[in-house]
């Protein structure tokens, strides 16, 4: 327990860092992005126009610490001010709408590819030196080395294009978010494949291999030695005894493969115009808003942070070992 | 009458190991038979194949090994014919092993309840989890613990537990205390043996430490290159050995002879080459008290003449190797005085090639201690140039000269030679030399012989001293070995817990300990030390 509230202690100060730097950074620059926009629009805008830009900026002449402080009490309600490409729109609500979407195809993909790779893994280590330890580790690193937007534009181009197998975009069909109900739930499900499966491919690879080499290791343990001599079924030493082990490197992994979700699947995103962030990324980016912007980073960096934390918190129920502070 | 099967009756075995060559024998037609309930020994060193006929009778020998032949009975049951569904059912049924290395025999992740559950789920045993632990006097409350929170000795006891929970009728003890002390050696033996005569099986103990087997085996078999050249009872073996290799292994083991009086001590008042005032070494630090949460190294003040070979006795984790790594400056101490000829320690960090270095480091893995990249000659060549006032010229000489010390020669031999080329004894040899390049005036040799075979220790410690007569170079021998202490010291200091609890003349203390942990640590050792000793001081109650 105690672990646990160490390890969170440090990340509530390395959020607060991530958001301090998210604060000072623009502003130490010099013609920061905020006056170089209001400058452009001075003169095309009367006084009044522009004193609301500036509000709407939260650009003020108050002092910087005043500003910073008023900035961390803005965050912690939520308020990330209004976004310039969708004028008048709160930047909250804009990530409010893709953040779901975001998360729905990050977890999809990377619990997938951890779930999948890992079982894979596990399977080439145990039948270690046959065919499918020899064919599969090579063909997934092939797979691996394309770029996400390459192979998501060769499945888009097959799959939604030619053989028109799945949707050309979008998360859902209608206007409107679906219902929550069965077909709403399938329709959604179904626009998810595409972009999933191109994630799923191009990640699978390392999973696979930490797995298989991290199952070497301790298939050559004593205590393996031990449970197969114990008369233990072969099912049983593999997965009460081998994998529960050996998956702890994964787990790790996973933490950093969660956290990068949102800036790993953003071309992904954009292929297939899914409506995630990293789509919203992109529109903020071409329509230099900058309020978005921030708000998305700060999004991204809190989002790792989030996951490493879920993840620490994970190791501690599968490794007793940490749990007596003895290295992590 | 299945009492009188055979608990285990290996005809004719003979095991390889497929290479690029072909198979390559490693037990050559071996044939033993264990009887119901009796204690058998097997010994030898490593690589004459005890360890792969432990493997082999419950069918856990994997690729590249192969069975080539013979018959393997376990209680009766063949275990090479049957099918692997056959031999699944049949193990720890019939026969369990205890593995040597008590800190990965468990999986770090489980509870050790679930551990000892799962060998009970497949049924046959009678007794719960709580009572197994109780059987090896292991407290019932520590079931829900992990591994790594029980101590090397009791983790043993736990796979002992293990092995004996479907009651088999014979049990494998490979090597399973060597990486533990003596007395917890001793302790495991005990109730080893005291549940042997409770539930009555059988035990095959294989083992390097023939004095061990003197104590607890009913026959011992001595095995080399893959044949069993001797087997006798224990009583009779320990009379005469038949076979010239049993003779060498057992006069490898070092004696303490007491016959020979150690010279008197010349109290001439010379400078100590090294001398400690209140050594203190900690750990971690309590942050609400600020008190030290251990003391690795507890308030030592030591001395150490020149010429003088002292032995720093102690169990793992008494502070020895600490004490020794302060010496050498490969760490600080928290407080007091250390001075290694008139000189405090440079810590290594610090050091400049050209710095004198009086006190020069042995290690104990002679497999991680030399790099496998470089060769012999390089590894000696670095050691003579950072070495204070070398002419680089003389370098060539030099490495010669160490080479020859150490009875590597002839020297051309070694020098483009690669550590892996070497056995375990001449590796350690280079480990020597490479410590007296800088011609330090003291070696701290931490336990330079316990990764090595019986038959060479002898050498090594032989040679240690050899060193010491030619070059004058003082010893600080740390092990937790009593024997080999009384065998090439002159002083010894125990420690315990980190604290020097006694210290005098080698065989005095041997002959006549005072302290109580020293007194235990005698008489753990098996085979006792060469004299008698009062049996009331062995048993245990």
């Amino acid at each position: 327990m105690l672990y646990i509230a160490k390890r969170l202690a440090f990340y509530v100060l390395a959020a607060f860092v991530a958001i301090t730097v998210n604060f000072f950074l623009p502003r130490l620059t010099p013609g920061d992005p905020a006056s170089t926009i209001v400058a452009t629009y001075s003169t095309t805008l009367n006084e009044e126009s522009l004193a609301a830009l500036r509000q709407a900026y939260g650009l003020t002449d108050d002092p910087l610490f005043q500003q910073y402080l008023t900035y961390l009490g803005n965050i912690l309600r939520g308020d990330f001010g209004r976004s310039l490409s969708n004028f008048p729109a709160q930047v909250s609500d804009i990530i409010a709408a893709g953040i779901g979407w975001s998360v729905l195809l990050g977890l999809t993909s990377v619990l997938l590819s951890f779930v999948i790779g890992s079982a894979l893994g596990a399977l080439a280590a145990w039948r270690r030196g046959g065919i499918f330890d020899r064919v599969a580790p090579p063909v997934l690193l092939f797979l691996g080395s394309f770029p996400y937007f390459f192979l998501a534009l060769l499945l888009f181009y097959f799959f939604c294009f030619k053989l028109k197998w799945f949707p050309m975009g979008n998360a859902y069909s209608s206007v409107n978010p679906p219902p929550f109900t069965l077909s709403g739930i399938g329709d959604v499900l179904y626009h998810l494949i595409a972009p999933a499966f191109t994630v799923v491919l191009v990640s699978l690879g390392p999973w696979t291999l930490n797995m298989r080499n991290a199952m070497i290791g301790v298939l050559s343990e004593d205590y393996l030695t031990l449970a197969e001599a114990k008369g233990l079924k072969p099912r049983r030493v593999l997965f009460s005894h081998a994998v529960r082990t050996a998956l702890l490197p994964n787990v790790t992994a996973l933490g950093a493969a969660i956290g990068g979700v949102f800036s790993g699947q953003l071309l992904t995103e954009i292929v297939f115009t899914y409506p995630g962030l990293g789509y919203s990324l992109m529109r903020a980016v071409s329509a230099v808003d900058y309020p978005l912007m921030q708000a998305l980073f700060l999004i991204i960096t809190l989002s790792v942070l989030a996951a490493n934390f879920i993840v620490d918190t994970l190791y501690v129920l599968l490794d007793p070992r940490v749990r007596a502070g003895q290295g992590a | 009458m299945p009492d009188l099967v055979p608990a285990l009756e290996i005809t004719n075995l003979s095991v390889g190991y497929a290479t690029e060559d072909g198979i390559r024998t490693a037990v050559d037609k071996v044939s033993f038979s264990i009887a119901p309930g009796e204690f058998m020994g097997l010994a030898g060193e490593s690589g004459c194949g005890k360890s792969t006929i432990a493997q082999s009778i419950l069918r856990l020998l994997r690729a590249p090994g192969v069975i080539t032949g013979g018959e393997i009975r376990v209680a009766g049951h063949d275990m090479l014919t049957a099918n692997s569904d056959r031999v699944r059912e049949l193990r720890w049924h019939t026969a369990s092993i205890v593995l040597q290395n008590a800190l990965t025999s468990l999986n770090p992740v489980k509870r050790i309840s679930a551990q000892l559950k799962e060998v009970l789920e497949r049924g046959g045993g009678t007794k719960t989890p709580a009572e197994l632990l109780e059987m090896v006097d292991i407290d019932p409350s520590r079931l829900s613990a992990f591994p790594h929170e029980l101590s090397g000795g009791q983790r043993q006891r736990v796979v002992i537990a293990m092995a004996l929970a479907l009651s088999p009728q014979l049990i494998i003890l490979d090597e399973p205390t060597t990486a533990l002390d003596v007395i917890v050696q001793q302790e495991i033996f005990v109730t080893v043996k005291a549940l042997q005569k409770r539930m009555g099986f059988a035990v095959l103990l294989i083992t390097h430490d023939l004095p061990l087997l003197f104590d607890v085996a009913d026959r011992i078999a001595v095995m080399k290159d893959g044949k069993i050249v001797e087997t006798a009872s224990t009583a009779t073996f320990r009379q005469h050995q038949e076979h010239p290799y049993s003779k060498a292994l057992l006069s490898a083991t070092p004696k303490v002879d007491f016959t020979i009086s150690e010279p008197v001590a010349e109290r001439k008042p010379v400078p100590p080459v090294l001398e400690t005032h209140h050594l203190v070494k900690s750990y971690g630090r309590n942050p609400f008290t600020g008190s030290a949460v251990l003391r690795a190294v507890d308030d030592m003040s030591f001395r150490l003449a020149p010429r003088e070979i002292v032995a720093l006795v102690g169990a793992s984790g008494s502070g020895k190797s600490t004490f020794g790594r302060i010496v050498t400056g490969l760490i600080r101490p928290t407080s007091g005085d250390i001075l290694v000829d008139g000189h405090t320690p440079v810590p290594v960090s610090r050091r400049r090639p050209g710095t004198p270095r009086a006190a020069q480091m042995v290690f104990q893995d002679v497999y991680g201690s030399l790099n496998p990249l470089h060769t012999i000659g390089h590894h000696l060549r670095r050691a003579v140039i950072s070495a204070p006032g070398t002419d680089k010229r003389d370098v060539k000489t030099r490495v010669a000269a160490l080479l020859t010390e150490v009875g590597l020669t002839p020297t051309e031999n070694y020098l483009d030679r690669r550590p892996h080329e070497l056995s375990g004894g001449q590796r350690q040899r280079v480990g020597l030399a490479r410590a007296l390049a800088a011609s330090p005036k003291l070696l701290v040799a931490d336990e330079p012989v316990s990764m090595l075979d019986v038959s060479i220790r002898r050498d090594i410690l032989n040679l240690i001293a050899r060193l010491r007569d030619e070059q004058g170079v003082a010893v600080l021998y740390i092990t937790h070995d009593v024997v080999s202490a009384g065998y090439i010291a002159d002083r010894i200091a125990v420690m315990h817990r980190g604290k020097l609890v006694e210290e005098g003349p080698a065989k005095a203390v041997l002959k006549n300990p005072q302290h109580e942990y020293t007194r235990r640590l005698i008489a753990a050792v098996p085979g006792g030390l060469g004299l008698p000793i009062d049996q009331s001081q062995v048993a245990l109650s």
